[in-house]
Formats: C-alpha cells, sequence, structure tokens
C-alpha cells in the first residue's frame, strides 16, 4: 500500500474521530463504512460463519464507538479498532469453547446453563458449516475448517499476517508480542494448517 | 547450516522472500535433512491453502442492519429513528417542517391531507433531534482530544514547530561497535536521550513532530555518508499505525557482527492517562534487507516502559 496514501487516510480517521467524539453522528457512519469490510474479513475468519462474523463485526462497532472517548491516538484509529476485533473474537471463541464443553447429553446444571448452551450450540452448529455464498468452492471450505481447529494463540496471528496482510511488525503492536514470538507462532501455525490439511493437499498441491 | 540455522530461515525461504545466497544454503541443507524437509513442505502446503481463499464480502444489505442495529442500541426508547440517520434527516425533516409550518401559518387552514403530512414531518425532525441527543450521552463526557497536528496532516514537516535550544533532537552516529543483546542494552539503558525526551516531550509533541524528527535524523544521517532516504523509510515502517512515535537515536553499527541500524523511538506508555514520553523501543534493523522484505529485515527489538 502506498505509505502516502495510508498516511492521508489516518489523518480523515483522526478528523472523524475528533468529530465523533464531539458527538457528530455522521462520523461514526463514515467510520463504520471506512473500517467494516477490514474489520468483517477479521471477524469472519475468526468464526467461520457469516452469521457470527456479522454479530461481531456490530458488536466491536458498537465497543468502538461507546468507548472512542478513550482513544487517545496512541496509535492508528484502525490499530485501535483491530484491536478491539481481536479482544471481542478471542470472548468470542472462548465463549464458544465453553458451549462446546457444556453440550453433554447429562447436562446437570440447570435451566439457566441449558438456556446458555442451546444458545451456542446453535452458534458452534453455524460455525460448522460455513456458507457457500461466503466461501465458494470445497478448497476454501477446507482452510476455513482448519483455521477454525486451530488454537486461539495461533490462530490469530495467522488470519492477521497470512490473510488480512498484516506485517508481522503490526502483528506484534496489535497482540502486543515481540516479533519474534509472533514469526516463531506463525511458523507453528503454518505447520499444523498443513497437518490439518493433509488428508487432502491434492487441492492445492497437484 | 545446522537444523536450528535452516529453521530459522524456513519461513522466509517457503515464501520466496530469501536473498539468493541464503536460499542456496537452506536448499542444500534441505536436500541432507529429511525432517526439515518436511516442514519446508508443510509450509509450501500451507502457502498455496491460504493463498487459495478469497476475502469474505460483507453484502450491502447486511451492512445496513448491522448500522441500523448499532443505531438502535443507542437511540432513546421510544424514538424510531436511528442515530445515523439522525444528521441527513435532521437538516432535510427539519427544512421541510420550517416550510410546511410556514405554510399552515400563511394559509391558516389546511386540508387534512396535508395536515397530516405537517405533523409527520415535524414529528419526524423532533424525533431525530431527540435520539441525536440521546446518542450524544452514550460518549464519555470528558473525552480526550485527539492531537491536532495528526488531524491536519501536519507530518509534512513545514508547519511543525522546530526544536528549540531546550528541546533534545535525535542523536545519530555511525560506529564500529559491533553489539551483542547485552552490550545494547546497556548502550540504551545509559542513553541521555531517554530521560530528556520524556523530560521535553509529551505524545501531542510526538504527534507533530514525529515527521520532522524522522527527517532531521535523516538528514543527519546522510551527513555522515549513510543513506538518508532508507533511514526515513525504516523509520516510518517502524512508526508505522503509531502516531506518536519521536525518533530520539540512531546508530549505524554492527549486531553480532552483521551491519545493522539501531533505531531508538521514545514513546508514551501503552496505557495508562501519562502522556510523558517514558517508554523507549529500540529497533536493530539489517539495511541489506530492509529493501526487499522489511519484515525479515528486523534483527532485534527492546522495549524499556
Amino acid at each position: 500500500m502506498n505509505p502516502g496514501y495510508e498516511e492521508t487516510k489516518e489523518s480523515e480517521d483522526v478528523a472523524l474521530v475528533r468529530r465523533a467524539k464531539s458527538g457528530d453522528t455522521t462520523a461514526f457512519e463514515e467510520l463504520f463504512r471506512r473500517h467494516r469490510s477490514q474489520i468483517y474479513s477479521l471477524t469472519y475468519r475468526m468464526t467461520g460463519n457469516s452469521a457470527d462474523a456479522e454479530d461481531l463485526l456490530q458488536d466491536v462497532f458498537l465497543t468502538a464507538f461507546r468507548k472512542i472517548g478513550s482513544f487517545q491516538g496512541r496509535s492508528s484509529f484502525s490499530t485501535w479498532l483491530y484491536r478491539v476485533g481481536i479482544n471481542r473474537s478471542k470472548d468470542f471463541l472462548r465463549k464458544k469453547k465453553r458451549a462446546a464443553e457444556l453440550q453433554t447429553p447429562d447436562d446437570q446444571h440447570g435451566e439457566a446453563s441449558l438456556e446458555e448452551s442451546s444458545r451456542h450450540a446453535g452458534a458452534v452448529e453455524r460455525s460448522s458449516q460455513p456458507e457457500a455464498g461466503a466461501i465458494a468452492g470445497e478448497a476454501q471450505r477446507l482452510v476455513q475448517e482448519a483455521l477454525d481447529r486451530l488454537p486461539e494463540g495461533l490462530r490469530v496471528p495467522l488470519v492477521l499476517h497470512e490473510l488480512e496482510g498484516l506485517q508481522y511488525r503490526e502483528v506484534a503492536r496489535l497482540m502486543r508480542l515481540p516479533v519474534g514470538t509472533v514469526k516463531s507462532r506463525i511458523f507453528r501455525a503454518r505447520l499444523q494448517l498443513a497437518e490439518i490439511l493433509e488428508p487432502h493437499k491434492e487441492q492445492w498441491i497437484k | 547450516m545446522s537444523c536450528r540455522g535452516a529453521k530459522k530461515s524456513l519461513l522466509d525461504y517457503a515464501d520466496g522472500r530469501l536473498p539468493e545466497k541464503e536460499r542456496e544454503a537452506v536448499r542444500l541443507h534441505l536436500e541432507s535433512c529429511p525432517s526439515c524437509e518436511a516442514a519446508a513442505e508443510k509450509l509450501e502446503l500451507s502457502a498455496s491453502a491460504l493463498s487459495s481463499t478469497r476475502p469474505p464480502e460483507l453484502g450491502d444489505a447486511a451492512s445496513e442492519r448491522i448500522l441500523a442495529n448499532i443505531g438502535r442500541e443507542v437511540r432513546p426508547e421510544g424514538s424510531r429513528a436511528g442515530w445515523w440517520r439522525s444528521q441527513r434527516v435532521l437538516a432535510a425533516g427539519a427544512a421541510v417542517a420550517a416550510v410546511l409550518v410556514a405554510v399552515v401559518v400563511v394559509v391558516g387552514v389546511e386540508t387534512s391531507r396535508n395536515t397530516g403530512e405537517t405533523e409527520r414531518s415535524t414529528t419526524g425532525a423532533a424525533e431525530d433531534q431527540a435520539s441525536q441527543s440521546a446518542f450524544k450521552s452514550v460518549l464519555p463526557e470528558s473525552a480526550p482530544s485527539v492531537p491536532a497536528a495528526t488531524a491536519t496532516g501536519q507530518n509534512s514537516g513545514s508547519a511543525a514547530p522546530l526544536a528549540s535550544v531546550a528541546m533534545p533532537l535525535p542523536a545519530v552516529k555511525a560506529s564500529s561497535t559491533d553489539y551483542d543483546q547485552a552490550s545494547l542494552r546497556s548502550m540504551v539503558e545509559s542513553l541521555p536521550a531517554r530521560k530528556q525526551y520524556a523530560d521535553a516531550y509529551t505524545m501531542s509533541d510526538a504527534a507533530v513532530l514525529s515527521g520532522t524528527y524522522a527527517r532531521k535524523a535523516a538528514d543527519d544521517f546522510a551527513h555522515l555518508g549513510q543513506s538518508g532516504p532508507e533511514l526515513e523509510a525504516m523509520i516510518s515502517y517502524v512508526t508505522a499505525s503509531e502516531p506518536v512515535l519521536l525518533t530520539c537515536y540512531v546508530e549505524s553499527a554492527l549486531f553480532g557482527g552483521r551491519p545493522v541500524w539501531v533505531i531508538g523511538l521514545a514513546a508514551p506508555p501503552r496505557s495508562g492517562s501519562s502522556v510523558k514520553l517514558s517508554r523507549t523501543e529500540v529497533w536493530v534493523l539489517d539495511p541489506a534487507r530492509f529493501t526487499s522484505d522489511p519484515d525479515s529485515s528486523i534483527v532485534f527489538f527492546l522495549e524499556y516502559k
């Protein structure tokens, strides 16, 4: 990406954030339009299906808009928003994991837990069925399913670097990790991904 | 090449980011090491698989629905219009209402159809005003301001104030010091610029001065016979997405026998309310690698919080 273009985009964001802080609602709408695709791509890769990704996208922007007063410009708005997106995605994955653990036939956790469990069960079921319209083709479906199986600590840097196109340095800043740790996690993530995809490798290696 | 050495370069090898000489060294190692060769094949498989995916697309209908939902989440009870529409509709609605009210006043008597329209328009404007003010209430009352300079693109340098005598400038030097991790730490710990910058500058200063100080360091670097534009590009790379990092130190030196450039940046704490530049980042980069692949040019990183 052209650095001059990025610089202009960032300074436009700063101006929009200032307007949003003073209560200009059109600035919020503009910020949403400028960053929705980037955040949706992240939430889709993290959840594996469009329904959850859209819910998370909404959650990320709602959180960001409510907390915009605490944004001090220590990072670019885009980086800050990504950080909100990563945190909300991690929360989602943890809830999903917990829900999956609760899904046992002889669940004795009472009415509230059962209700919670069944609500999350729906999410788990949806996420294991990526939609054809969103990810076309068998190969893409396999990759998304393989991503879903990676542990969160490996999936996040892999998605950010390999699919969202962020450089190691940017991923390191977002995750507040040393660059060396990010590289090593991506290395491990790539090996694990290949091991999951190995039975289907003819899809990519002819 | 050892397995350990090969594994460090394997990811860059699989992604075709190694310079020819290093690539050849890894290739020779792989010919004699089945374990590393298997790892390289896995990395190639995952690279092919990941590159076959397309970015997911958010449809217009979903996007508008989400925007509407966000508006509903923050609108007041009883209001039908969302905040995102309020500015647009407010202007249009108020204008229409004003015209229609004027018509009512002048004419005095309206047909029942027109009266209905008037009521709907004025009600719409009132709702929009209500929803807008209620939306404001969800914003924190004392929102800290964003540095003005970044908003107006003053990183061009011409509008930024130049340092006065009391303001420390980046220290720039060329040396033949061969650092290792310990000696670099020791050098950074005793660096006067760290305290000077922490005392002299705040986050807002950094937002204004970052571009100017990067250029100042690049100019001084060029006077030492080094590449100023490349240093500026390197500073831009390590500070991208972080508009409040101020260049405080640059040294051309060696690290483990390898020619490197050491870049010191003064920064505010990552969290908390302090805006002083009390944090220091030190980046050690390999200029020979930087142009072809900035990510793999990072040799070492240090941070003092």
